[in-house]
């Protein structure tokens, strides 16, 4: 069965060029059936595949292997391909993006019935799980750099799907330059690597990274470029700005991509690599800081949204952070269940929202919604064990994951320390915010928008929805095989020592948040207007809902002089290299074209010319 | 001789048993379509023969009375060129059938239809004069003595002056395709004349040198003395002019464009790839048999040749209307860069790379001269009003045609080497090649030369893209309908290219092929190695 | 190779350019020097004091051309077959077999000829069309 493990990239990426490619075949557009039948089919059938060698995974001991999926060119002492390393960590991710991303496809099937780009939507996405699951089998960072590439493409076309609109395109314009800034960090990174290790083969790097006597000053480097790269890709601090705005796209879309797989690419880079991480102190340190500040930022920013994707997109942050604090505290394994149990309940959520949002005609505003927990009874059920699952109330999955990372960031730390503070206050956060949500929606009276609503939820929106449901609230019960690849985790070694104060004050923070919305909800401090007079509500609030000013900072320190140098530079210097280059291909090219001149005579004459030429050429040399 | 070197000898045996019985049968039946069928009957069977002989060769190539070397090698250029006579044979037969190959160009000429069938066209010939030129090329290319090499690239190319000039034969008096097909006839003729005149004076002085006229034993003579003597140098230089021409490499490659515009496509395809294949083949053995690997002058040469031929073969290409001219100089382009594998040809890798890069030319060439001789075909059926050699012919192809323009897109890349084509493959080959051997100076020259082609191939695919709103073609039975009134839906169908099912199945083939390799490049590797 | 040639080379050179050097001389010197006169007879061909009479250029029939080319083959393949015929004894039973089949492929070439109507005067396809034209006139 492992042998057939390059299967499933290629499953959907066959189709994707079937999709694709269906312009080819007909003139018209395919019925929108077909296009969902391959479209969620393609990874349906990836995702039995990956069941498949999982259950021979586990049942060999997990055995980590390496399968070369396609030889490309193997001569004159290069060796070219693709080659793919399995391991717990990566068929766990191959479960959730396979998983998930089934789910979503098949939602997608209902929530995009009748949209124009139908096929292409389906076609996008495909491609876009073709190349996450390259992402995470790669064996090289090139190939791995590769699928980062694809998703950011596929990212881009997503979040621009109704290009009509043109702030939907700035948006993805947006989500693109933004993460590039972090690719173009993270490329350096790997030129760094190639440089040190001379190879990029992850396990070799892995495995020079781990032994002693490594070149702290290279890891430490390395590692802070690798870090750059995932920040961009996760949108953790500073480079969150772009997940809001790419809220855009379709909401299935957010849901799969911008919530439950992409986004966690830079949590998997970074424990894929986590031994180049461990082997700097200040590495680990930084990427520990940068989560706590993002999740705690991002949650304060989700408390004050009133676009309901922005709120999730803001919570998504906020959990990556919660996955970034996990991996710079070394709690890796922790980190990545964190990654499993989110990805089940915020495609939950998202899913969910997509229902209230299409059954409301696309209303996002949740101050005019209210009162639908009677009329949609399965998105309602799916909002309050999503919303449970995000404030990690006790017994859902989410608590699980998030009480694990709290306790080994205290364990870490040795105590109080202030990235725990954060973390904790974190929690707190989270559940006011979560419930804010859930209250504002399903709750109180009516809102302007939910008198029109009408259930939109067909069966196959349905289905996702419960299945999901069913995950996020036992997901917490999931064994990860995990004990192979992250060898230095207190969790897997069994040397996890659980102090009771921390394992308290965990439990307790989101029902702290729980019962600070009950009680804020109850007094309405929640509703649109209030509070406005306050210093919170007059300064603060705004500050947190335009994300802590980053954008505006950014926006004056960069974009604004960077397109004024430009407006500037509009007939620059560079411009004249090229036109010259025109200029000389275009003379050279009618010179030359000035001695075909097709007289026999001359072609004669030339021939002899060159003889001579040659011949006083070898004379001479 | 002995039976194993008489076994050795069957594929050429065949051939030459086939073009008897062809000659005989087309003395008393003048049939066009078992013509046809008996040339690619032939063409198999001989395959079947270079296939049979195969296994003998295991171990060591077998020499067959000091002329000739069969080796594993050769096979495979047997095979090669088989092939790609098998495809032009093909497309010559859609051509005579719809009678571009007679008038390949005519522009806006009154045609009488009855003009094709009372005069004698003589089609059956071509495809005589095909075999006999691959014949010349299959001894060609498994030469070891001067005197078959030069029988070999004489049979070859007396066969092909008639292949080039064959529309001449058309009795229509005045036409103006007819003039033109006689002038790139003569053109090449008297050029190659030339050409042969150096080779031959190459040789003379190398036999001069040494007294022999056998690759192994001028080795064996070249390698008891010291140094260079200036003769063999001299020798070998004047030899590769000879060569150069034949490959068209700048500054001898002035023939090309009006060779390739003016002979009939199918011939063309055939210049351009057999006849320039068996050369490069011949060339490497040549100078891997005689040790010329190891002398200064001819790389020295070649290099500068190279050079030139990459830079002008793709600036003469840069604005080029004609598709024919356009893959006529991007042919010599190609074979610059060929050159620069070549000149590592001393190495195992060296060798490879060139095969590599040849079939990979061979296989795209052969590709986009097909579906240049498609569309003209299918141009002249249509009765259409522009020269279907104009690239403006293919304004909006990929909405008329995709399956086509698609195919053609796909040669276009492989021979600009953009990755997952044969051509990506080749060109990564001569890369690596240049790389290894520290030819900086060429590969920048290569890189160059790249560039500078990336344009004009880019362009051809850009201008098939174009919505078909400026038409540049319409059809002339429906004059009434002025092109802006046709709704794209009904463009779609009245206009699409249509082909016949043969020569739709020699572009699958070759597109296939040239992916096929471009992804599994290690299939062919295998074979070569 | 270049320390042994370029030593011998100069002279050469010296030579050439010398040359080259007279011969612009001695025609830039009668360019000056010589006497140019423009009358009726300057350009016309001298012919012994004849005076020439119709075009130089004169059309022969591409019948002669062939006649003559096919005898020059079939002559010249003669020459081979002289050769085995002296050395019949010594090439023995294979150089039977070799001969055959060359005088094999020259006898296909001829039947092949003949088919063509390269033997008959003028073509074979003018011969049918000259009959072709007597029959649709003789139809009319």
């Amino acid at each position: 069965m492992q042998d057939y493990i390059g299967w499933v990239p290629l499953l959907p990426f066959i189709g994707f060029v079937l999709l694709a490619g269906a312009a080819l075949f007909r003139k018209q557009e395919i019925p929108e059936t077909l296009s969902a039948i391959i479209g969620a089919g393609s990874v349906g059938l990836a995702a039995l595949l990956v069941a498949l060698i999982g259950r021979e995974f586990l049942a060999n001991g997990a055995e980590p292997f390496t399968v070369t999926a396609w030889q490309w060119i193997d001569t004159g002492g290069l060796q070219a391909g693709f080659s793919f390393y399995i391991d717990g960590l990566t068929l766990v991710m191959l479960g959730v993006i396979t998983g998930v991303g089934f789910l979503i496809h098949l939602y997608s099937a209902g929530y995009m019935r009748g949209d124009d780009g139908y096929r292409r939507y389906f076609s996008y996405l495909n491609l876009f799980v073709s190349a996450m699951l390259i992402l995470v089998m790669a064996d090289n960072l090139a190939l791995l750099y590769l699928g980062w590439e694809g998703v950011g493409l596929c990212s881009y076309l997503l979040i621009g799907f109704w290009y009509k609109d043109a702030a939907n395109g700035a948006a993805a314009r947006k989500a693109f330059i933004v993460t590039r800034v972090g690719d173009t960090a993270m490329a350096i990174g790997l030129c760094v690597l190639f440089m040190h290790f001379g190879t990029l083969d992850i396990q070799q790097i892995n495995g020079e990274a781990g032994a002693p006597g490594v070149d702290a000053g290279i890891a430490t480097l390395a590692a802070l470029l690798l870090l750059g790269g995932a920040v961009g890709k996760s949108a953790q601090m500073p480079l969150q700005t772009w997940l809001p705005d790419a809220m855009a796209g379709p909401t299935p879309v957010s849901a799969l991509i911008h919530a439950a797989t992409m986004v966690t690419a830079g949590v998997y880079l970074i424990a894929r690599t986590h031994p180049l991480f461990e082997a700097s102190e200040f590495a680990m340190m930084a990427v520990a800081t940068v989560g706590a500040l993002t999740l705690f930022i991002a949650g304060c920013s989700a408390l004050v949204q009133s676009d309901i994707k922005r709120i999730l997109a803001y919570s998504t942050i906020s959990q990556i952070g919660y996955m970034f604090f996990a991996l710079g505290v070394g709690a890796w394994s922790a980190g990545i269940f964190h990654l499993v149990t989110h990805a089940f309940f915020k495609a939950l959520l998202f899913l969910a929202a997509g229902s209230v949002i299409l059954s409301l005609h696309h209303e996002q505003d949740i101050f005019r919604m209210g009162g639908l927990r009677k009329k949609m009874p399965v998105t309602f059920l799916s909002f309050v064990i999503g919303c449970a699952c995000l404030a990690a109330l006790p017994f859902t999955s989410g608590f699980y994951s998030k009480d694990a990372i709290l306790l080994q960031a205290w364990n870490h730390f040795g105590g109080l320390h202030w990235l725990w503070l954060l973390g904790t206050l974190g929690a707190i956060v989270t559940g006011v915010y979560s419930f804010r949500l859930l209250l504002l929606v399903f709750f109180g009276k009516e809102g302007s928008a939910s008198k029109h609503c009408n259930d939109a939820n067909t069966a196959i929106m349905s289905g996702p929805l419960l299945v999901l449901c069913t995950l996020a609230l036992a997901g917490g019960l999931l064994t990860l095989p995990l004990a192979g690849v992250f060898t230095t985790d207190p969790a897997q070694t069994g040397q996890l020592v659980i102090n009771h104060t921390a394992e308290i004050i965990a439990i307790a923070a989101p029902l702290i948040g729980l019962a600070i919305a009950l009680f804020a909800f109850r007094k309405g401090w929640f509703a649109e207007n209030a509070g406005s007079k306050t210093w919170f509500g007059k300064q603060l609030a705004p500050w947190w809902r335009n994300g802590w000013g980053f954008d505006a900072a950014y926006d004056a320190l960069l974009v604004r002089p960077f397109t004024g140098l430009a407006g500037l530079n509009k007939s620059d210097i560079v411009d004249s290299f090229y036109k010259f280059t025109i200029q000389v291909s275009q003379v050279l090219h009618r010179q030359l074209s000035a001695t075909q001149t097709g007289q026999l005579r001359w072609y004669a004459m030339t021939m002899v010319a060159g003889s001579i030429f040659i011949l006083a050429l070898v004379a001479l040399l | 001789m002995n039976a194993e070197a008489l076994q050795a000898l069957t594929p050429i045996l065949t051939l030459s048993g086939v073009i008897i019985l062809l000659m005989l049968i087309v003395a008393f039946l003048r049939n066009h379509r078992l013509t046809l069928g008996l040339t690619l009957l032939g063409i198999a069977v001989t395959v079947w023969s270079t296939l049979n002989v195969s296994p003998l060769l295991e171990t060591d190539p077998i020499a067959v009375t000091g002329l000739l070397v069969v080796s594993r090698e050769s096979l495979l250029f047997y095979l090669l060129f088989l092939l790609s006579a098998a495809v032009v044979s093909i497309l010559a037969f859609h051509s005579f059938e719809q009678g571009t190959a007679i008038q390949p160009e005519d522009s806006g000429e009154k045609r009488n239809k009855g003009d094709f069938h009372t005069r004698p066209t003589f089609q059956e010939e071509f495809y005589l004069l095909l075999l006999i030129s691959l014949l010349g090329a299959i001894v060609l290319v498994s030469a070891s003595h001067f005197a078959t090499l030069f029988l070999g690239l004489e049979l070859m190319g007396l066969a092909l002056y008639a292949l080039i000039a064959f529309p001449a034969i058309h009795a229509n008096r005045n036409s103006r395709s007819k003039d033109q097909a006689l002038e790139a006839g003569f053109k090449y003729l008297v050029l190659s004349a030339l050409a042969t005149a150096f080779l031959l004076f190459g040789i003379a002085l190398i036999y001069a040198q040494y007294g022999q006229l056998q690759f192994a034993a001028i080795n064996a003579a070249a390698a008891a003395g010291q140094g260079t003597p200036v003769l063999l140098a001299i020798g070998l230089v004047l030899l590769l002019i000879g060569i150069a021409f034949k490959l068209s490499l700048a500054p001898f490659h002035f023939w090309t464009p009006d060779v390739y515009q003016g002979a009939p496509t199918p011939a063309t395809a055939y210049v351009a790839t057999v006849s320039k294949g068996a050369v490069i083949a011949i060339t490497l053995k040549l100078f891997s048999d005689i040790g010329a690997f190891e002398m200064r002058a001819p790389m020295q040469v070649f290099a500068v040749l190279a050079v030139t031929s990459m830079l002008a073969g793709n600036l003469l290409a840069l604005q080029q209307e004609n598709i024919k001219r356009l893959l006529a100089y991007s042919s010599i382009a190609h074979i610059g860069y060929l050159i620069v594998a070549f000149l590592v040809g001393r190495q195992e890798f060296g060798r490879e790379a060139v095969i590599y890069y040849l079939v990979a030319y061979i296989v795209t060439t052969l590709g986009a001269f097909a579906v240049v001789s498609l569309t003209a075909d299918y141009a002249r059926r249509a009765n259409t009003q522009s020269s279907p050699y104009r690239i403006s012919f293919y304004k909006g192809m990929f909405w008329r045609s995709p399956w086509l323009a698609t195919s053609f897109t796909m040669m276009l890349l492989s021979l600009a080497g953009i990755p997952l084509t044969i051509g990506f493959i080749g060109k990564f080959y001569i890369f690596a090649a240049g790389v290894q051997a520290g030819y900086w100076a060429l590969l920048s020259a290569v890189i160059l030369g790249s560039a500078i082609g990336l344009y004009y191939y880019l362009r051809i695919i850009v201008m098939m893209v174009q919505r078909p709103g400026a038409v540049v073609h319409d059809d002339a039975s429906s004059g009434e309908v002025s092109p802006g009134e046709v709704s794209p839906s009904a463009k779609l169908t009245h206009e699409g290219v249509s082909i016949a099912i043969s020569g739709q199945m020699v572009l699958a083939v070759l597109t296939v092929a040239l992916l096929a390799f471009g992804i599994f490049p290690q299939i062919l590797i295998n074979w070569i190695q | 190779m270049v320390d042994v040639v370029v030593p011998e080379l100069w002279p050469l050179i010296a030579y050439f350019l010398a040359v080259l050097g007279l011969v612009v001389l001695m025609l830039t010197l009668s360019h000056f020097l010589g006497q140019r006169r423009r009358d009726r007879a300057t350009d016309e061909p001298y012919e012994s004091g004849i005076v020439s009479v119709g075009s130089a250029r004169l059309r022969f029939s591409i019948g002669f051309y062939l006649v003559a080319i096919l005898f020059v083959i079939f002559d010249l393949e003669a020459i081979y077959l002289f050769a085995w015929a002296i050395s019949f004894r010594e090439a023995g039973m294979l150089g039977f077999i070799e001969a055959s089949i060359f005088i094999g492929v020259l006898l296909v070439g001829l039947i092949y000829l003949w088919r063509l109507g390269a033997l008959d005067w003028g073509g074979k396809q003018k011969s049918l069309e000259q009959r072709e034209s007597v029959n649709a006139n003789n139809g009319k």
